[in-house]
């Protein structure tokens, strides 16, 4: 009756993650549309939260490395996987608080690996796949998406370059709905897949589901809707950071951002990295925007993200490895986690109305 | 101390970076084409160079129909994972 009941709570705390991966990441699917005009704020976080929710559907290579490649399942029970959630969780909202654009993969996976260790210590953790599937790609990912983009950015200018302006930025705002939306599509793919492998592992911990199962339909189809519902619902905080903060875009730069950055995350999907798509974009931002001018880059707030990217894994890891400590005083049933939720559901509360308290940051009439 | 090479698919991961530079650069150039076309295609039309105007629009066409391609491509590739 417990393990039922722990699991209906992981399986719930993490479709939660889920929606704020949504939430936290919608900027980085239309943050770069948003800032140079080529689509209304409603209707861009409307458009990627769809395509979010089909982009869902369309693999399972990352989720399979989430659930077997990283930790090892057969050490890993549900309440290791619940404490790994609330770090995660915790740490999205800490960065979406300070509008800091930080990796929800990498928030999971720190979570995860700091909850594993606290309970099964070093061996749950599968070494090799932790360093091969998350460090080396999450190096890897700015460096080729700032490159990419700041190559395509300068063959663009060197084509378009002595066209009038017009209908340049009409035509790249048009690019920008396409890009966008295969941008939409690729974070759909690459980041719903992560909670499917995490209620994956859940469900082959609890016995659920045999070692090395792929997800069922239901927890395809519900992380699907959670990463589209916390789309639509969109972190406007970390959109202005993405957008407007970090470098002013013309819409050539949007549309190479992105293209760049769909190309980065589509290539690394099929090769089954659980690569950060927030990384990977804002790393496009910079390339599109490095290129054009070096000094156009505002360095100082490109600094502070890459300080939110480098803490991510330890501070995750460290609350998830705390959470399970907390879970563990209530003993193994599910009152650690009942308890555990309720704090961390008044923290939400408590968060969200002090940051409404402070006003929003920018608002759709901002955006338009 | 494992090797990274044997830790990380060192050919998986020269696949991601290939891959990436040809369809971002890729993609983007072609549409700047795209541009190009309708740019100069409508400038022609209003010179009244039809041949050109023609010209300039087969040229945004074929563009467009790459970029959908390599986006159809795209989402094909993923499924057959």
């Amino acid at each position: 009756m417990d393990s039922d009941v722990i699991l209906i709570i992981v399986v719930a705390t993490a479709l939660a993650f889920d929606f704020t991966n949504g939430f936290h990441d919608t900027a980085n699917v239309v943050a770069t549309s948003i800032s140079t005009r080529a689509m209304a704020p409603r209707i861009a976080v409307g458009y990627a939260a769809l395509l979010n929710f089909f982009g869902a559907f369309l693999s399972l290579e990352v989720a399979a490395t989430i659930a077997n490649g990283i930790v090892d399942a057969d050490l890993i029970t549900p309440l290791i996987v619940f404490a790994g959630l609330i770090g995660a969780i915790a740490w999205n909202l800490v960065t979406w608080y300070f509008g800091l654009p930080s990796s929800s993969s990498h928030a999971l996976i720190g979570g995860v690996v700091g909850a594993a260790l606290a309970a099964a210590g070093p061996d749950a953790i599968i070494s090799d796949g932790l360093l091969g599937k998350v460090v080396i790609p999450a190096l890897l990912a700015p460096t080729l998406a700032f490159a990419v983009a700041g190559l395509s950015i300068l063959v663009v200018y060197r084509i378009v370059g002595r066209l009038h302006p017009g209908p340049v930025t009409r035509g790249f705002k048009v690019g920008q709905v396409i890009s966008g939306g295969l941008l939409a599509l690729a974070h759909g793919t690459n980041d719903a897949q992560k909670t499917m492998g995490i209620i994956t592992l859940a469900l082959i911990s609890s016995g659920h589901l045999g070692a090395g199962s792929d997800p069922p339909l239901w927890v395809i189809a519900s992380a699907a809707s959670a990463i589209a519902l916390g789309t639509y619902f969109g972190g406007w905080r970390i959109i202005k950071t993405m957008g407007s903060r970090i470098i002013k875009m013309d819409a050539a730069q949007g549309f190479a951002a992105q293209g760049s950055g769909a190309a980065v995350i589509l290539a690394a999907t099929h090769a089954g990295f659980p690569l950060s798509t927030t990384h990977t974009i804002s790393g496009a931002v910079m390339g599109a925007g490095a290129a054009k001018r070096f000094s156009a880059v505002r360095w100082g707030v490109a600094g502070n993200i890459v300080v939110a990217w480098i803490l991510t894994l330890p501070a995750a890891a460290a609350i998830g490895a705390l959470t399970y400590g907390i879970t563990r005083i209530f003993g193994e049933g599910a009152t650690g986690p009942i308890v555990v939720s309720s704090v961390l559901i008044g923290l939400i509360v408590w968060t969200f109305a002090r940051r409404l308290r402070q006003g929003s940051p920018i608002t759709a009439a901002e955006g338009a | 101390m494992t090797p990274v090479a044997e830790i990380v698919s060192v050919s998986d991961l020269l696949n991601v970076v290939w891959t990436a530079f040809l369809a971002g650069i890729g993609v983007c150039m072609i549409f700047s084409f795209a541009i190009v076309g309708f740019a100069r295609g409508t400038d022609a039309r209003r010179e009244k160079a039809g041949g050109a105007a023609v010209a300039y629009f087969a040229l945004m066409a074929v563009a467009l129909t790459a970029v959908m391609g390599a986006v159809v491509f795209a989402v094909v590739v993923m499924t057959s994972k």
